[in-house]
């Protein structure tokens, strides 16, 4: 017996030691969040990279670069542009094509190299040239000169009128990237290049996983650095998510309509403001692949035969609101405009009747694609499709599982449409995303006159006419139903209250920075 | 057994080249484009050949098999298409959470099942009856659905353990136990059913069998008669079951890594194959490959250990 046992126990040690020899110089932690000073958020998916050329804008896409990667500007809870590199800048005459910001004294990225106006310069100029996110067409028209050593120039072919906006996190290319980064962007898919309140610490992050930034001690205002830590983690369902913030492993997420409203306990609060529009892009409008997209009526037809209020209450509920334009009440640049907001109310007549009068009083079919793993898109799809085929219109959707399968979709020119959310906060992007000639969502590359005279007339606006001049190209894309909008929809961020205090950007919809977020 | 070893090992090597061409070749055909995924929409021409050109996803699938094989010769598994890292440091980095997983279930399910078997064995038809059902309960629930449930209730409900996440050991032996013991208890469930059937079946042969009923006679103790004698007749089909448990839990961990969001090889396949990162995928393949073959290495040894008569062959 005495035998038995000790071979019972030997082989139980020997069990647990071969599971902690398994455990041992694993992957970083990833389950300590709760530490008063450490902030824990988590985001779905992770980064296609953690390289600002390649990463996604928007929240949470650059939660994993603003930790790291200090802007030339800030914007403030009001959403007006405040001092961040620089802390000056200024137009030059008329016209919003010059353009200076001022550095301020002894910047250093994390690496300790020199933050002043030609690394400045050259970070801007690199990310121009090279990016191929959807900034680039804010940023390719542009040059940076650095005049002195605090001062950089820019001077833009394309009349800009929100060169401040550019130059803050929000768009990414305001982010300063040191040389080391910029000499290698290998390295940077991996690890952070620059001058922010924190760096990536690779040794405790797990790609894919989690990621774990520590204070950078370069950073030119060491008193604003309130965490010792920060982890964004990836955790990709919902349920998860809700999970981890319940038991306070995390301490911030990224709510979605499916769970807005249902996760309580104690602290936990939810903050949500309307910043982006749920468009259907009738891309085709050259009618190349649906040739009845080239006709006005038939546009207007579709934007007739949709039931917006229906499908807002059903799939977004009380975080999104029926509109017929792109556009939500933002601010001068958002282009908002009130009158636009019932163009198109609910009417299968009219549209049977606007189909009829275009010559296709049979129907026809738009091949649509979409992004399949949201359950949001993936009601507002059906429910869209459901109602056009009411007035014999038949979309045929394709619901892509993840977001490379959808750009491949849209770049093949084979739909007619697809489902987006587009930055409804600010018309220069919000045009430029979807509806100029070199829109991202114009893969079909369709002139549009109208559109583009109204857009340059808003692009040299100065101060005085720029709310008039943003609404007159919200007019153009909504009369002419360059889209089918369907309804605004609202970020949500859930959050437990007691230990940090997350706050929008005023009215632009954008979420601070986390590294930004009050300790509470 | 030292020959016998050797021809297992040799006999692996042609399994290993068999699965990296299965999988290299099966992963091409997969629809899309890595480059336009990492670039998005509004990349040139000119930036996705450049990038292409870059990956070596320009060159015939044949090229890039045979450069990826002269790599994985060199102990160069190649770099993710998307974060850039060493893919065999990638693999380094995340193997013993997989490990951690699968051998702390493997050995939860062989001690509870043992258990399980013996008692069912020795305690009558009611214990009998509940080693069944729970089999059958066992088998049939998915080991996921029972780490979504096992996380409801003790992570969310009683704050009891951690709901997601991991923790090195080294970093803090309490905090790593407490991190895997919701994972390791949904792995292991079916597995404990199992063994448990396979030591009820062998220990009620094994009782009714002669040397047994010597040894009864003999006046030698039950309780030793079960866990001494009867207990090893059941030896070889234990080792083959746990070696199939152990090779299952791979599969099994890629749901449950995902369930507990643990940084291993599970989550990491995962994302890999919807980003379509290739080496990535290429590496985790080989990783679960080789881990198969060590298995079934140790199970063959196990059974030259317990028979000399395999030894011999």
């Amino acid at each position: 017996m005495k035998h038995r046992s000790s071979l019972l126990a030997a082989s139980a040690i020997a069990a647990v030691a071969a599971i902690a020899l398994a455990g041992c110089s694993g992957a970083g932690s990833s389950t300590g969040g709760a530490a008063d000073d450490r902030l824990v958020v988590a985001v779905g998916t992770p980064p296609v990279s953690l390289d600002t050329l390649k990463a996604a804008g928007g929240v949470p896409g650059t939660w994993f670069e603003t930790p790291a990667y200090a802007a030339i500007l800030t914007r403030d809870a009001d959403g007006a542009i405040q001092p961040g590199l620089a802390e000056s800048w200024q137009y030059d005459g008329d016209g919003n094509t010059e353009f200076d910001f001022t550095l301020r004294d002894g910047l250093k990225f994390a690496d300790g190299t020199p933050l002043d106006a030609t690394a400045a310069a050259a970070s801007l100029t690199y990310f121009a040239a090279t990016t191929t996110g959807p900034s680039k067409a804010y940023f390719a028209p542009m040059t940076f000169t650095a005049t002195d050593d605090k001062t950089v120039h820019i001077s833009t072919s394309v009349p800009n009128p929100i060169i401040p906006d550019l130059l803050t996190t929000g768009l990414l290319g305001g982010m300063a990237i040191s040389p080391a980064g910029i000499a290698d962007e290998t390295a940077r898919a991996g690890a952070t290049y620059g001058a922010g309140q924190y760096v990536l610490d690779t040794k405790q992050t797990v790609s894919g996983d989690h990621y774990v930034y520590v204070p950078n001690k370069q950073y030119w205002d060491q008193d604003s650095i309130a965490y010792s830590e920060i982890e964004v983690r990836v955790i990709p369902n919902a349920q998860q998510q809700v999970q981890a913030l319940k038991t306070g492993q995390v301490d911030a997420i990224v709510g979605d309509p499916s769970i807005g409203g249902t996760v309580t306990g104690d602290g936990l609060t939810e903050i949500h403001q309307p910043g982006t529009v749920y468009n259907f892009y009738l891309m085709d409008r050259d009618g190349k692949v649906v040739p009845a997209l080239a006709e006005e009526k038939v546009r207007q037809a579709l934007n007739y035969a949709v039931d917006r209020e229906a499908i807002a209450t059903a799939a977004l509920g009380d975080y999104g609101k029926a509109t017929d334009q792109p556009a939500i009440d933002a601010g001068d640049a958002s282009g908002y405009d009130a009158s636009l907001d019932d163009v198109y109310s609910y009417d299968p007549a009219k549209a049977k009747q606007l189909l009829s009068e275009a010559g296709y009083a049979d129907g026809f079919t738009i091949p649509a694609t979409y992004l399949g793993f949201s359950p949001t898109d993936t009601k507002i799809a059906e429910a869209v499709a459901a109602q056009l085929a009411e007035v014999g219109v038949t979309m045929t959707l394709k619901a892509e599982p993840d977001f490379g399968s959808w750009v491949n979709d849209l770049v093949s020119n084979t739909f007619g449409a697809t489902l987006l959310t587009g930055d409804g906060a600010q018309m220069y992007t919000n045009a430029q995303f979807g509806f100029t000639q070199n829109a991202v969502m114009n893969q079909y590359g369709v002139v549009n006159d109208d559109v583009n005279a109204a857009f340059e007339k808003f692009a040299s606006a100065g101060p005085d006419d720029l709310k008039a001049a943003a609404q007159a190209v919200n007019a153009v894309i909504v009369k002419q139903a360059l889209a089918l909008p369907i309804a605004s929809n609202d970020s949500i961020i859930i959050f437990n209250s007691k230990k940090v205090k997350p706050f929008y950007l005023g009215a632009t919809g954008e979420v601070a920075p986390i590294e930004s977020w009050p300790k509470q | 057994m030292l020959r016998l070893i050797a021809r297992r090992v040799l006999l692996s090597i042609p399994l290993l080249v068999a699965v990296t061409a299965i999988t290299f070749f099966l992963q091409s055909l997969i629809p899309g484009d890595p480059a336009r995924s990492l670039l998005g929409g509004s990349a040139t021409q000119e930036q996705l050949d450049a990038l292409r050109q870059t990956l070596h996803l320009d060159q015939p699938v044949l090229i890039q098999y045979r450069d990826y094989l002269a790599g994985v010769l060199h102990g160069d598994l190649g770099r993710s298409i998307f974060t850039g890292e060493d893919v065999g440091q990638t693999l380094a980095n995340r193997l013993p959470v997989s490990l951690s997983l699968i051998i702390g279930g493997t050995v939860v399910a062989l001690l509870i099942g043992i258990l399980l078997g013996v008692l069912s064995a020795t305690r009558g038809r009611a214990v009998a009856r509940f080693v069944d059902v729970f089999s059958l309960v066992g088998g049939a629930l998915p080991n996921f659905w029972v780490g979504l449930i096992l996380a409801s209730f003790f992570a969310v409900t009683l704050l009891l353990l951690p709901a997601t996440g991991y923790v090195p050991f080294e970093f803090s032996p309490s905090l790593w136990a407490s991190s895997l013991i919701l994972p390791v208890a949904a792995l292991s469930l079916s597995g404990i059913a199992t063994i448990a059937k396979v030591v009820r079946d062998g220990i009620s042969t094994a009782m009714t069998q002669d040397f047994i009923r010597t040894l009864r006679a003999a006046g030698v103790p039950r309780r030793v008669l079960i866990w001494r004698h009867a207990l090893r007749n059941s030896a070889v089909s234990l080792v083959t079951v746990v070696g199939v448990i152990f090779v299952a839990s791979l599969s099994g961990t890629i749901l449950v890594e995902n369930v507990f969001v643990l940084p291993g090889l599970g989550s990491l396949a995962v994302t890999a194959t919807s980003r379509q990162d290739i080496p990535v995928i290429q590496g985790v393949a080989l990783a679960f490959t080789i881990v198969t073959i060590v298995v079934n290495l140790l199970v063959d040894v196990s059974y030259g250990l317990l028979n000399p008569k395999v030894r011999t062959r």
